[in-house]
């Protein structure tokens, strides 16, 4: 896995905001704005299904079935709901880990 | 390999080369009293069977192995020289008219829901219910309902979830009504699938396989011949719920709704569908077939830009290659000769009541289980093959697919409001053993009275 800490590519401030833009008829985005100069440093386009809300995780759930159709089995939507959210807290610890590794925090 | 994946790379080999065997060594055939083409049809159903149960692969994925083993296994022994028309037969299902009936349907979906529509018609209906708990709830019944009709059973069960969920935190902890409302959602939406022929996989296999049998239904046929069952069970269901989850003296208050008008795109969107509509409803007049009128929304909504090529890639192809699947199997089953085996082995006319129970019940039992779509798939083949009272036979199946809902994993709208919260697995089972058995009474009786008089 690499990993990577978003720094402001115009003032090298790690200091950034995330917001949330939802219009209908296109995927939900997000804009990464610097905190120091205001200024735009990145913006995701939200895959269907790719919402994750910490503490949130049935909502975030629901937000990207929304979004993406049909399911066939409810097996299968059983198991893709259950312990969503240990599954993303698992991952992040991983990549806190291996920003730890290597030396990527302030 | 880790546990998971174990079936898939050490049981199913072993299962598919143990069944090679019995057909290569003649075991099968010797046994059963059948002939080789008809054994590997056998085994192809039963390794089908295996594989939508367990669930050991995807379920769209149980399609292709279906086309695979027919193509690579079966085509050859029925048919030595294996010519392209030979094998056409078995791609044929994958862009069959009800392929094309559903990719239709799903694209209206699509546009629905991505401008909003859906979420407009949702607040529209609400909007009119009051605060009395019994009118919420049938107004979330009702609204679940309509939209499941025609859009995905879980995207519509999602959606209404979004709207249920702040009006549950408010209602008290311990008043058994907030598990009557979570419930009513998911069993809503199973039920409203049965209302229209694009409302759920079962019922387009049901209409593949009817078509197959001269039984060409059309659009408003299929709603005659559901909708009042449909509109039977959500009134029961509704009555059942009140009745074990009482309000308690509770006053609901809905969040306000956005009342704003429609905007250009909103209402061509809602043209296109008007228009769909209409020509799927007068098919028949217009000597257009249901599947033919599917590409004019496919054709207008992409090639007008209203939806994107990224829609097209989020339209639910798993779905179409599932149906597919399915038609499939049966095309090989009955090039195989094993269907005609099937009904020399069952009932005269005296025992016909007692097939139609079996497949009912079987229908009934593994949905509650199991993926309604593979259980269609897997039970209208073998039910065709009676080749008697076929309608009757294949909307008993294809109706009961739809109405075992009595466990969390019955389908995903019930799996949807398990994991809310907002009750256990146990409070589903009353209601969902009841609207089961209601369902299997009913499709038994008056569907056996009443459809025959829609000659089907």
């Amino acid at each position: 896995m690499e990993v990577h800490r978003q720094t402001c590519q115009l003032c090298g401030s790690h200091e950034l905001r995330n917001i949330l833009a939802r219009e209908p008829g296109e995927p939900d985005k997000v804009f990464v704005q610097c905190h120091q100069c205001h200024e735009l440093v990145a913006r995701y386009v939200i895959s269907p299904g790719g919402y994750f809300h910490a503490h949130k995780g049935f909502e975030s759930f629901l937000r990207g079935l929304h979004r993406s159709g049909e399911s066939m089995s409810g097996r299968e939507m059983d198991q893709g709901l259950k312990g969503i959210e240990d599954k993303v807290e698992q991952h992040f610890e991983q990549v806190k880990a291996q920003l730890i590794k290597e030396d990527k925090l302030d | 390999m880790n546990a998971e994946n174990r079936p898939v790379w050490v049981y199913l080999p072993i299962i598919s080369t143990l069944m090679w065997a019995a057909v290569q060594t003649g075991l099968a055939q010797h046994f059963l009293g059948i002939n080789q083409g008809q054994a590997i049809a056998l085994m192809i159903l039963i390794l089908a069977a295996l594989l939508w149960i367990t669930e050991w692969v995807p379920l769209y994925l149980t399609s292709f192995v279906i086309l695979l083993t027919q193509l690579v296994w079966l085509v050859p022994v029925l048919e030595p020289t294996s010519t392209k028309a030979a094998r056409a037969k078995y791609l044929a299902p994958f862009f069959s008219e009800v392929i094309l009936l559903f990719l239709g349907g799903f694209v209206l979906a699509a546009a629905l829901h991505k401008f909003g529509l859906d979420k407009k018609l949702a607040g529209a209906l609400l909007r009119r219910t009051g605060n009395s708990p019994g009118k919420v709830m049938l107004g979330f019944m009702v609204t679940s309902a309509f939209l499941s009709m025609w859009m995905s059973n879980t995207a519509t069960t999602a959606m209404m979830f979004a709207i249920l969920l702040p009006i549950a935190a408010k209602i008290p902890v311990g008043n058994p009504f907030a598990k009557g409302l979570a419930i009513s959602i998911p069993f809503a939406c199973n039920l409203g699938g049965l209302g229209t022929p694009i409302g759920t996989p079962p019922n387009a296999i049901a209409l593949s396989y009817l078509a197959s049998h001269g039984f060409h239904i059309g659009f408003a046929q299929w709603m005659a011949a559901t909708l009042p069952f449909m509109l039977v069970f959500l009134l029961f269901v509704w009555l059942v719920l009140l009745k074990l989850y009482p309000a308690q003296g509770l006053s609901l208050e809905l969040p306000p709704s956005e009342k704003k008008p429609l905007s250009a795109t909103q209402w061509l969107v809602a043209s296109i569908f008007g228009f769909t509509l209409l020509m799927w409803f007068f098919s028949g007049s217009t000597g257009l077939s249901v599947g033919t009128v599917s590409l004019f929304p496919v054709v207008i909504l992409f090639g007008g830009g209203i939806l994107k090529v990224g829609d097209f890639k989020q339209l639910p192809w798993d779905v179409l290659f599932m149906v597919g699947g399915g038609i499939c199997l049966g095309v090989g089953l009955k090039q195989s000769g094993l269907t005609n085996q099937i009904v020399s082995m069952i009932p005269t006319d005296q025992q016909f009541w007692l097939v139609l129970m079996l497949f009912g019940v079987l229908a009934a039992v593994m949905t509650t289980f199991m993926s309604n779509t593979a259980t269609a798939n897997l039970l209208i083949p073998l039910a065709v093959s009676i080749n008697h009272e076929v309608g009757l036979l294949v909307l008993t199946i294809a109706l009961n697919c739809s109405t075992a809902m009595s466990l969390p994993v019955s389908t995903p709208p019930n799996a949807i409001a398990f994991s809310s919260g907002l009750l256990e697995s146990k409070d589903m089972i009353r209601p969902g053993v009841a609207i089961t058995l209601l369902s299997l009474v009913a499709t038994l009786t008056l569907g056996a009275l009443y459809w025959p008089q829609l000659n089907l």
